[in-house]
């Protein structure tokens, strides 16, 4: 394993990795755009220079092999003088439009200016025009003027999405990014251009203009939309999500598919429920939760734990499964979403729930076509298979706990809001048995509760 | 002596027969009696020097290539040729193409490549056709294909032809441009002599370098080493353009006196002016005013102690009524459209360099833009995947900073 000296600081390198690599991973920053851990090197934009003592000129740390006995610098004059000019190229056909642009925050471009140069622009000519807010794909908006060409989004494209949309069109600095011929930007992975994307160059369509990410507050949290189970922040601000980001757990993955990136949409709709309701006559009446409990009383009250039949579903995590396990002597599973369809060897599963794994190791039985009992309570929702075992039998009273009014089920008597992921700690193990806490994000709005708290109340 | 050029005037040169009744393909008996390494050492003793710009020795340049790599290596002939003002490599695919095909064979020998492959430039089509006529005439009598005159040596040449891009003919973008990618260079390492064309080893040398070659596996490099000066030897085709009464390519031996050969071989600067200024080697490299090209010899040692490259040979010649402000538009204007637009200074540079000097043609310019432009230029100067960025950086530097009067004359 090669020794070499990083501004000072000794450090060891694995074999083979670039001194850039290897100054990252030892926390020592080098500002860097067109390179990316898992894509193959570019050396394009020229700002990751330093300085190798005995070597005439700068090298790219980016594509420099780390070898023993190196003695680098990242900070000489001619470095700080190397970047400054690269910034200045950069900006001087950028139409600087940081207030309107919804890269503004989290801008390399913006970010290393401020630390690296901060000149004014010596730039007096006319810049030049490019096409902007382009749609290039269902969730991708394109604004040509603000791109750097670092072609990152290129290159995920071709070298991880596997499917070559994007191209760089003309020469010079007439270049632009564009679809190849006959192509949009439609591939199952096309969202993640836009976190690779370094300025404002491509944005996403789903959270163009929603909201300044100054105000975004970041959570760690796993992606419930398949049973991969991906790491992800949830960006949310007074009690809404705003959009899912990868998050590095430092185990190799640093990227989402669009589904499962898009999926917050169905934790928080319009129909989303946030009190408990009551079936009077055929009408359902939001109350508040002590009200409810007369209700609960006649319904669910008074059977013995044999004759309550219990259904869970695999969107649930560990800790309301065992909460279930708990409570009822009769569980069920459900056997919501299967989209065989989705399914691919980089990021996506068929099994469209997060904890099917869990339910397998417990033993838990889907529902079975014999299924008895006087009480049904349902914890999240049932598939419609499931809802012709269960809605042929005559059943004493219903009891749902679920998110959505859309989960909902017609024979359903009385429904209790459940917090949902984002709103509750918890743990989802994923297809291959890697068990993943996940975190609260936000405080549930209105009477929301977990699951466990629901059915300590019932009990 | 005439190396290269000795066929340029007979009839049908282009032809096999008349290429045969000059001693043609003779080089190819002593070339397989001799093993591929001892080809590498004649060729590096006989001193041969890259002669598409930056004259790196051809036989230390093979000797990078993987001995017993297991799988295919390549060469490729660079015949896209499109430096500014060279126009050599054209001559040779035109008047003399099966000396090029010996070269190649020759070449490909020496590094156990089975496939060589022509990247000929796009505009050149007469020169292709001839190319083509001649590869399909060396296969008919057994010079290309397999078991070359019975040995056991087969290759085979595939010509390609570029779509009009200056920046192919670099070596990485050539291969890129082979590939059907991009033509974008590569960042290097890896060197193309260890993962070039197809991830493959390959070696990417010029028409005229490889042109050189039958002469030496002939005669043996002794002969060719003691012609030109002993750090460059041989002889090498200079393409003078511009202000001289005779404009054409023509062979000197290496180490000849600037001013002899615009006086003997050039006929002189026309109509009785007098010289201003001269690019000797191709645009991209520095100008040198009338005075310093007094003492300066053609090789490439005293071109780059003038500050100066002899490049491609592509010379330039301007005269006392020459104007520079307009000279270095019509360079960044080049420049400026040919930049393959990959690297962040060199995209940039050369768009913010070319409206400058608009602005000064356009009599709008200040001196500060002067130093401006000079500090453009030295930013992306070394700073680029590529030497395209260099090569407009130092025409302007040189140009300002010689003629800084002339250009302040124009300025506000």
């Amino acid at each position: 394993m090669p020794k070499l000296k990083i501004d000072g600081i000794e450090i060891e390198a694995k074999e083979g990795t670039t001194v850039l690599r290897a100054a990252l991973d030892n926390g020592i920053f080098i500002p860097h755009f067109c390179w990316q851990t898992l894509l193959s090197i570019s050396g394009n934009c020229r700002m990751c220079a330093v300085q190798v003592e005995g070597l005439p000129k700068l090298e790219m740390s980016c594509n420099l092999i780390a070898a023993d006995g190196m003695i680098i610098t990242t900070d000489t004059e001619e470095v700080r003088k190397t970047r400054r000019s690269v910034l200045e190229f950069l900006l001087i056909n950028h139409p600087l439009d940081c207030p309107i642009c919804d890269q503004a925050g989290e801008c390399l471009l913006q970010d290393y200016h401020f630390k690296y140069s901060g000149a004014k622009s010596r730039f007096k000519e006319k810049k030049i025009k490019k096409s902007k807010a382009v749609n290039i794909g269902p969730h991708v908006k394109l604004d040509g003027e603000r791109c750097i060409l670092c072609s990152r989004c290129v290159r995920f494209c071709s070298e991880i999405a596997k499917e070559s949309d994007l191209a760089i069109a003309e020469r010079g600095d007439s270049s632009f990014i564009t679809t190849a011929p006959g192509r949009r930007l439609d591939n199952p992975y096309s969202l993640n251009t836009v976190d690779l994307c370094p300025v404002g160059a491509l944005t996403s369509s789903d959270f163009r203009f929603q909201k300044r990410v100054w105000f975004l507050k970041s959570s760690p949290s796993i992606c419930p939309h398949c049973s991969t189970g991906c790491p992800i922040w949830i960006d949310h601000a007074d009690g809404t999500i705003y959009r899912l980001r990868p998050r590095d757990d430092k185990t190799g993955n640093l990227f989402l598919c669009d589904e499962g990136r898009l999926s917050y949409k169905k934790w928080q709709s319009f129909k989303r429920i946030y009190f408990p309701k009551v079936k009077i006559w055929d009408d359902f009446k939001e109350m508040k939760t002590d009200e409810t409990f007369t209700y609960i009383q006649s319904a669910v009250g008074g059977y013995a734990k044999s004759e309550i039949a219990g259904i869970i579903s695999p969107r649930c995590s560990c800790e309301e499964i065992d909460a279930a396990r708990s409570y009822f002597d009769v569980l069920f599973r459900s056997t919501i979403q299967e989209t065989p369809f989705s399914e691919d060897t980089i990021i996506r599963r068929a099994d469209k729930t997060p904890n099917n794994f869990y339910l397998d190791r417990l033993n838990i039985k889907p529902i079975p076509d014999n299924i008895k009992g006087s009480v049904l309570i349902v914890i999240d929702a049932l598939s419609n298979d499931d809802l012709l075992k269960v809605t042929n039998l005559e059943w004493k009273g219903i009891l749902q706990i679920t998110h959505d009014d859309e989960c909902v089920f017609p024979g359903a008597d009385i429904v209790l809001p459940r917090a949902t992921w984002a709103e509750s700690d918890g743990t989802f193990i994923n297809y291959s048995g890697k068990r993943q806490k996940f975190y609260k994000a936000m405080e549930p709005k209105g009477e929301v509760r977990g699951t466990e708290a629901w059915l300590r109340l019932i009990k | 002596m005439q190396i290269l050029t000795q066929n340029f005037n007979i009839m049908n040169a282009n032809r096999l027969s008349a290429y045969l009744g000059r001693d043609g393909y003779k080089s190819l008996g002593r070339l397989f009696s001799l093993r591929p390494e001892d080809v590498i050492e004649e060729v590096k003793k006989s001193g041969l020097r890259g002669r598409g710009g930056a004259g790196f020795p051809t036989g230390t340049k093979w000797g990078f290539v993987p001995k017993n790599s297991d799988g295919p290596v390549y060469l490729c002939v660079n015949a896209d040729e499109g430096e500014p003002g060279t126009f050599k490599d054209r001559m040779l695919l035109e008047r003399d193409p099966h000396k090029l095909i010996e070269g190649t064979i020759i070449a490909s020998y020496a590094i156990g490549a089975k496939t060589a492959y022509v990247y000929i430039r796009g505009e050149y089509a007469k020169p292709c056709k001839i190319l083509s006529a001649a590869i399909a005439e060396a296969y008919e009598n057994n010079f290309l294909g397999k078991n070359i005159l019975g040995k056991d040596f087969g290759l085979d040449i595939v010509v390609q032809r570029g779509a009009g891009a200056y920046i192919c003919g670099e070596e990485t973008s050539l291969i890129s441009s082979l590939e059907g990618l991009r033509g974008y260079p590569k960042i290097k390492p890896p060197f193309p002599a260890i993962k070039g064309l197809f991830g493959r080893p390959t070696v990417v040398n010029n028409v005229e370098t490889l042109s050189s070659l039958p002469f030496i596996v002939l005669n043996g490099w002794e002969p060719y080493s003691k012609i030109g000066t002993k750090k460059s030897p041989g002889t090498k085709l200079i393409s003078v353009a511009g202000h001289v009464n005779k404009p054409g390519v023509y062979e000197i031996d290496m180490g000849l006196s600037l001013i002899s050969f615009i006086e003997k071989y050039a006929g002189g600067v026309w109509k009785n002016r007098r010289l201003k200024a001269i690019i000797p080697g191709g645009s991209s490299f520095p100008v040198l005013s009338a005075e310093e090209c007094a003492n300066v010899n053609l090789d490439y040692e005293s071109m780059i102690s003038a500050g100066t490259m002899l490049g491609s040979g592509g010379m330039i010649v301007m005269d006392e009524t020459t104007d520079m402000v307009a000279c270095l538009k019509v360079l960044t204007d080049f420049y400026h459209h040919e930049s393959c637009g990959q690297c962040s200074p060199c995209r940039e540079g050369s768009g913010w360099a070319k409206k400058i000097m608009d602005r000064i043609v356009a009599g709008l310019g200040t001196k500060k833009d002067l130093d401006l432009l000079l500090d453009i230029a030295d930013n992306m100067a070394g700073k680029t995947v590529c030497v395209f960025a260099d090569a407009l950086a130092m025409p302007i530097k040189s140009f300002i900073t010689k003629f800084r009067a002339e250009f302040e004359s124009r300025c506000l």
